[in-house]
């Protein structure tokens, strides 16, 4: 049964689905719960958000899913896009609830007033962690749909095309584009960053 | 290799460069040569790095996102079975069937109700009681002209109907208010809307001296002196309810 059904398309699957077939279901989540949930963490910088995407998309999938036309591409592009809005719709609702200024400003005079000679290894990656996605966070959206689909869901220009719905061209110049800004945002906070003195592991220890 | 070699070189798919390194001799050399194209690829490669910290980072998604959009599937084949059970009843009576059926039912409730309303006109009796009970509210309180118009007025409910349409149909030259409102004075001329409900209780007749022009009165009497009488049917509020020239 799950050897037939591994060897089924996503559409195929997508039809069992909404006939009644929980096999079937659980065989297409299973394709595409991972790639979606990313895609949407990526987008929304945002475990809870993404896990809210991610189920909502499924649903979707159920109750429109006659809407789909495999002429006009795959199924993944298709909840791909389902996600697209879902994430639209979550940035919109998030911009009521924009974050104090001032937090993140005491959050970095603690960690000073602990002493900066104790930051390990781990917090600087932490801090690496935090300045990539607030500069990927800055981009306009068509460049960090694609930094999103191409360098961090790992899908190949061709992909992401299909899933943008757009020629692949598009996609190869956005991504350079993206890359650029990027560099120069990273290099801005670099710059913006005090020096902070060497703090190796022997000293922390100490 | 040239410049614009590289950059497409190096631009290719994204998951063979994410990770590139100078693997060829002639790409070293040209990027340890040209210093735009070595700040290139240091900048492609410091965002790469970052791009990989982020990508290593990723949570996984959690079970309980699994078993809640399990429940949901189960949820909603649960309902669609559900509707699906209630499909056949209702497709028995389809939309334009039950507006049909609507617009048919409204239509006999309006030919019944309108068959009521001519049937309940056309009964002499059904009306004229419920005037035969009114009537005296607006019996005037004193013996004046109208107390005694209104007196002879105090018939049975049948005959004041068809009193009034008679006296309507040869007064209507020179009273036509009176023939529209039977229960009002003859030969007084209203003065504002009135009727039963709007004109409840007895009424007050008071006899002035007006000047002619005002009421557009050229009676004889008016031209002599400029002045003509009137009678002024006052209503229980005071207010002036018609007017009937005295020549």
């Amino acid at each position: 049964m799950t050897h037939r059904l591994e060897n089924l398309s996503d559409a195929k699957l997508l039809e069992l689905s909404r006939a009644g077939e929980e096999s079937a279901f659980l065989s297409l989540y299973e394709r595409l719960k991972g790639p979606i949930f990313r895609y949407a963490f990526y987008m929304t910088m945002s475990k809870t958000a993404a896990e809210e995407v991610t189920q909502e998309v499924f649903i979707a999938l159920l109750k429109n899913g006659n809407r789909y036309k495999p002429a006009e591409g795959d199924l993944p592009g298709f909840a791909f896009g389902i996600a697209r809005n879902l994430i639209r719709r979550f940035h919109r609702r998030e911009r009521l609830y924009e974050e104090l200024p001032g937090d993140e400003v005491l959050d970095k005079l603690s960690g000073s007033l602990s002493g900066t000679q104790e930051l390990s290894v781990q917090v600087i990656r932490k801090e690496d962690v935090e300045k990539i996605r607030a500069a990927i966070a800055s981009l306009p959206d068509h460049y960090r749909q694609v930094i999103v689909l191409c360098d961090l869901c790992e899908l190949t220009y061709t992909e992401a095309a299909s899933r943008l719905q757009c020629a692949v061209g598009t996609v190869r110049s956005r991504r350079n584009r993206a890359h650029a800004l990027l560099a120069q945002k990273l290099k801005q906070t670099k710059k913006t960053q005090p020096e902070l003195p060497a703090a190796g592991t022997e000293e922390c220890l100490t | 290799m040239n410049c614009k070699d590289l950059r497409t070189y190096w631009e290719s798919e994204p998951i063979v460069a994410i990770n590139r390194l100078p693997d060829s001799v002639e790409l070293a050399e040209h990027i340890a040569a040209c210093p735009e194209c070595h700040r290139f690829v240091e900048d492609w490669k410091d965002v790469a790095k970052h791009l990989d910290v982020l990508r290593y980072t990723a949570p996984e998604i959690p079970a309980s996102v699994d078993a809640a959009v399990l429940a949901k599937y189960r949820g909603y084949q649960a309902e669609r079975s559900r509707s699906a059970l209630s499909v056949p009843l209702m497709g028995r009576i389809s939309l334009r069937g039950a507006l049909t059926w609507a617009a048919a039912v409204s239509f006999a409730v309006v030919v019944a109700y309108g068959g009521v309303l001519l049937f309940i006109a056309n009964q002499p009796g059904s009306v004229d009681p419920h005037r035969g009970e009114q009537q005296p509210m607006v019996a005037p309180k004193n013996g004046t002209a109208v107390n005694q118009e209104m007196a002879r007025s105090q018939k049975p409910a049948h005959n004041i109907v068809k009193s009034v349409r008679a006296s309507a149909k040869q007064t209507r030259h020179l009273a036509p208010v009176a023939a529209q409102e039977p229960w009002f004075p003859t030969r007084f001329q209203s003065l504002m809307y009135c009727d039963q409900l709007s004109c409840p209780g007895a009424m007050d007749v008071l006899h002035l001296r007006l000047p002619g022009p005002i009421l557009g009165v050229t009676s004889a009497s008016a031209r002599a002196n400029g002045m003509v009488s009137a009678d002024v049917l006052v209503g229980p509020d005071g207010i002036a309810r018609g007017i009937r020239v005295v020549e």
